[in-house]
């Protein structure tokens, strides 16, 4: 097992490797704007666009030879050098240093709080099959499905920050500054974020656990632990649970991801939060390369290492599966 | 009498928030965005402590000036951007209204005559009859920061030979600092170590509106003289003492606190700020800048959805917000609401449907019947009494109906489809035609076009107005929506060489250019987008000197015709013609010639000058009467430096 983990962080590296040389090929095969700004601006000014484009090319290293602008590309890379953002007027590097903790305060969070709550509810759902209770946990987990993230804060903002006063309509950035992350102000107005992109990601995890802990409920060991007088908690816990979460923790990573590119992006637009989603969204919608490529590599990163870590964890929950030969 | 004026032009949104404030002190202007803000708003958390300064009335008010009560956090709620104070971007409004939070100006225009003005780092200015020469002599007071010293004549005459008119800085102002169509350069010279001297060859009576010195930002020559001898543009706009303006020492009222990208950019009251002690000794300095500005603070707080900043102005936690003209109802009359509106109805914006005359846009609509058949499609009267709801004025040319220069005749458009369906036809080459009720080209299927505009209340309702009549006169039409700053750079502005030319860009044999917006032909240079129609960007400029608006929007040549346009007369020699007759007056029957001849041609589909709408909290002091009574009589401009809290807190 632990020599399947050390292979698989050194994959990681490798991986990450293929994706950055990708990367690169596809930037030097593309059109350099910076290059054709650089003619444009000399042809308009009656200067000889090739030698400005040379003068460009010297100054940017681009006269070199490829396998050296690789490498340089590549120290650049591993050494955080990663460019300007047009976008965020700042190094790319210092530009994620300072949204990641915006959206990584309420994402981690819901990431907890769904999972926590939705295999509770989903557990106690299949535990008691077409029951009231199975129907409140469905009607819930069909209402966090259906109803779109927008419009739910929008209705929020104005029933509990406009209405009655009682949360702040957006975020203050200035205020873990000022209070500090943990600080009460800075968790109220984290609430409204927090309770909408909660309800989308409590009702999948909900529906999900539910159908795969009613499978397992009709499986000879869970009528062999039952018989054996096993209580209702150890039951769930110890035998449901443990069975039903091996499916499940494979879509730990890929629900890490889908709150990140979707539910972050339109929560930080709507309440003005300066966090990874709305940075990559402006990005994207700006064109600025620099950030486009550090947050698909940021990705790629992420999904890499969250496939470790379920391959891990597969392993944990059901010792059937051994990587130990591999 | 000391006489001056600001020029410049502004491609700017509908729903600029900041814009309108700014207009009053310049004929023309520069770039903003839509649903930014500029010169309001702030905001709290801060230190809400109060205090009292004395001394004696504020302009325009009955307050006197021992009654107003300093302190508080005044946040406006902007759906701009917060990206840097870099003064060399200044092409962008938005960018500009953050910039003048931290520098002053040369002055502010007060009314149309020259002699009438707020100076503000130019102390005086000399206007020599017959208008060829202005001396501008510089106040004594003038500091920058950081140790950089005084603000001279010798530093603005650095910036005009290294940088402003510098080939490698690209800057867009760059063509105001010629005359006339042949570009004559204006003559700059240091009199004293205060004083400079502008000189054009010839008189103008226009000239002291178009001098260009009163609306730049110097900058300590220590700062950019690296990145000078390397001629390196790009490392100039990203030093950080350049991004955040950290030399602006007592230049402007406030001084950069904080910023948080894509968040908020919090300023702080300037402590030696130098117009409060011009304020004590200059007559013509109202005396309210003698403890100006009032407030602690003073933040731009930014918000991607404008519904957001308006909920967050109703909840009482931002003091001011743009108002789309389609909210203004809901605002009216709302007492409980515990805020105030300000109109604005001397807009001098121009807000019209784009037209891409460019290689990449639909060949047809360089045909002037295609045009007029768009102008009875999206017909400017439906949009001010059904989008705008009747708050924004009707307008069939460059210019206000309100403007000095407005024509008496200018050629409308009654809205028919089936005239626009008859135009169509006969404008389109000829294999273009209906087949049924559909539009075809050349290929057998229906013609599509593309509209780009920033989502907002008011473009989204636009442009579905647009699909729908298209729709009716069997053309298709996409929506696609992007960002103000990708508006601009990938839609708006050419970049690159048009499909299948491969000489060198540029107008004529000498291959000139019209700067970055206009840096050639229609044929030879495209944006890096393909698009047909645009919305969102309008253009705003002040309403003294239409004919270089005019020359610079849709004169073949003009640094601001990024359509592509080709009239067939030639708007910068008319231009020429009004700007080098006698007086203003003599200049008249010119520019409203340009003003008829763009009415007819409509190279782009004249809309509207929509009104101004901002919502304050109650609390705050001294907005200005609302509506105003003229142009000039708006208090906006300025506005950070003359608003107060009614009890000298924000009440957060």
């Amino acid at each position: 097992m632990k020599w399947y983990i050390v292979k698989r962080i050194l994959w990681t590296f490798v991986a990450v490797w293929i994706a950055l040389t990708f990367t690169f090929a596809l930037v030097t095969a593309s059109p350099n704007q910076g290059q054709m700004q650089a003619m444009m601006s000399c042809a308009t000014t009656g200067e000889d666009p090739a030698e400005c484009r040379e003068q460009f090319r010297e100054r940017e290293g681009l006269d070199t030879p490829v396998t050296e602008r690789y490498v340089n590309y590549m120290v650049n890379m591993a050494t955080l050098n990663w460019g300007w953002s047009d976008s965020r007027s700042q190094m790319v590097i210092p530009a994620i240093l300072s949204a990641w903790k915006f959206t990584a305060q309420y994402a981690i969070p819901v990431l907890i709080l769904s999972t926590l709550i939705g295999y509770g509810i989903g557990l106690y759902s299949a535990y008691k099959p077409y029951t009231v209770t199975d129907y409140a946990g469905s009607f819930v987990a069909f209402f966090g499905i259906s109803i779109p993230n927008f419009w739910f804060a929008i209705v929020l903002i104005m029933l509990f920050a406009v209405n009655i006063d009682a949360l702040p309509v957006y975020y203050q950035s200035g205020i873990p500054l000022e209070y500090g992350w943990l600080s009460v102000r800075n968790f109220l107005q984290l609430v409204l974020p927090i309770t909408v992109l909660l309800t989308a990601s409590l009702a999948w995890q909900m529906r999900y656990s539910r159908a795969q802990a009613l499978e397992q409920m009709n499986q000879e060991f869970v009528k062999v632990a039952k018989a054996k007088g096993a209580s209702q908690y150890r039951l769930m816990i110890h035998h449901v649970l443990r069975m039903a979460a091996v499916p499940l923790s494979t879509s730990f990573v890929g629900s890490l991801l889908a709150i990140f590119w979707s539910g972050s992006v339109i929560i930080e637009q709507i309440f003005a939060i300066p966090g990874l989603g709305y940075m990559t969204y402006t990005a994207i919608v700006e064109q600025d390369t620099a950030l486009i490529l550090a947050t698909t590599l940021l990705t790629v990163f992420l999904a890499i290492i969250g496939n470790l870590l379920e391959d891990i964890a597969y392993v944990v929950l059901d010792p059937r599966i051994d990587y130990g030969n591999r | 009498m000391p006489s001056g004026n600001k020029r410049r032009n502004q491609l700017a949104g509908d729903e600029d928030g900041g814009e309108g404030g700014l207009d009053r002190r310049r004929v023309m202007q520069y770039m903003a965005a839509t649903g930014v803000a500029a010169s309001i708003a702030g905001c709290s958390s801060g230190d809400d402590s109060t205090s009292t300064t004395s001394g004696t009335t504020t302009s325009g008010t009955s307050v006197s000036q021992d009654e107003i009560p300093s302190g508080g956090t005044f946040i406006y709620g902007t759906t701009g951007n917060t990206n840097g104070l870099n003064v060399f971007r200044v092409g962008d409004g938005e960018t500009s209204a953050r910039a003048e939070m931290v520098m002053d100006l040369g002055y502010v225009r007060e009314s149309p005559e020259y002699s009438d003005f707020l100076p503000l780092w130019f102390e005086d200015m000399t206007v020599e009859q017959p208008v060829n020469q202005i001396d501008i002599k510089l106040r004594e007071n003038l500091q920058f920061g950081e140790g950089y010293g005084e603000l001279t004549a010798e530093d603005y005459l650095w910036c005009i030979d290294n940088i402003w008119t510098a080939d490698w800085a690209n800057f867009t102002y760059a063509s105001e600092f010629t005359v006339g169509s042949d570009e004559e350069p204006i003559q700059f010279e240091k009199v004293d170590k205060y004083t400079i001297r502008e000189t054009i060859p010839n008189s103008r009576p226009f000239f002291p509106y178009n001098e260009p010195l009163s609306y730049m930002f110097p900058i300590p020559k220590e700062i950019a003289q690296p990145y000078v001898e390397d001629q390196n543009a790009e490392g100039l706009a990203q030093d950080n003492a350049i991004m955040r303006a950290t030399f602006n020492g007592n230049l402007g009222p406030w001084d950069l606190k904080r910023w948080s990208q894509q968040s908020i950019m919090e300023f702080e009251r300037g402590e030696d700020y130098y117009l409060r002690e011009a304020a004590a000794n200059d007559d013509r300095v109202p005396e309210i800048f003698t403890e100006a500005p009032y407030f602690d603070e003073y933040h731009f707080q930014y918000f991607d959805k404008a519904q957001t900043a308006r909920q967050a102005l109703q909840a009482g936690e931002i003091d001011a917000t743009f108002i789309p003209s389609t909210q203004v109802g809901s605002y009216e009359n709302n007492e409980s609401d515990d805020l105030q509106l300000y109109e604005n109805p001397y807009r001098a914006w121009s807000g019209y449907l784009g037209i891409n005359h460019r290689a990449n846009g639909w060949s047809q609509l360089r045909n002037k019947e295609v045009r007029h058949a768009l102008a009875h499609i999206y017909n400017n009267n439906f949009v001010v009494e059904n989008i705008a709801d009747g708050r924004a004025a009707a307008q069939n040319t460059l210019h206000p109906s309100w403007g000095p220069y407005a024509p008496d005749d200018p050629v409308t458009f009654e809205g028919s489809l089936e005239t626009a369906r008859e135009l169509l036809e006969s404008g389109t080459s000829s294999d273009y035609g209906y087949s049924g009720d559909t539009f075809v080209g050349p290929d057998g299927n229906q013609v599509e076009l593309t509209v780009v505009y920033q989502s907002g209340e008011t473009d989204d309702l636009r442009a579905a107005y647009l699909k729908q009549r298209l729709n009716q006169v069997g053309i298709a039409l996409n929506q696609e929506t992007t960002s103000w700053t990708s508006l601009l750079s990938n839609f708006f502005q050419p970049g690159q060489k048009a499909s299948g030319f491969s000489g060198t860009i540029g107008y004529g044999e000498d291959n000139t250019s019209g700067g970055p917006y206009n840096p050639g032909p229609w044929d030879e240079v495209v944006s890096s987008n393909s698009w047909d129609f645009m919305l969102t960007l309008g253009f705003s400029y002040g309403p003294l000197t239409p004919a270089g608006t005019i020359a610079s929007l849709f004169g073949e040549q003009g640094n601001f015709n990024a359509y592509g346009y080709t009239p067939d007369r030639d708007l910068g020699a008319m231009r020429d013609e009004a700007q080098t007759a006698e007086s203003r007056e003599a200049a008249q029957s010119t520019i409203q010639e340009m003003l008829s001849y763009l009415s007819e041609e409509r190279p782009v589909i004249f809309e509207y000058n929509p009104f101004n709408f901002y919502a304050y909290r109650n609390q705050v002091q001294n907005i200005g009467e609302s509506p105003p009574e003229s142009y000039w009589n708006m208090l906006q401009d300025r506005s950070s430096t003359r608003m107060y809290f009614s009890n000298g807190s924000s009440g957060r």
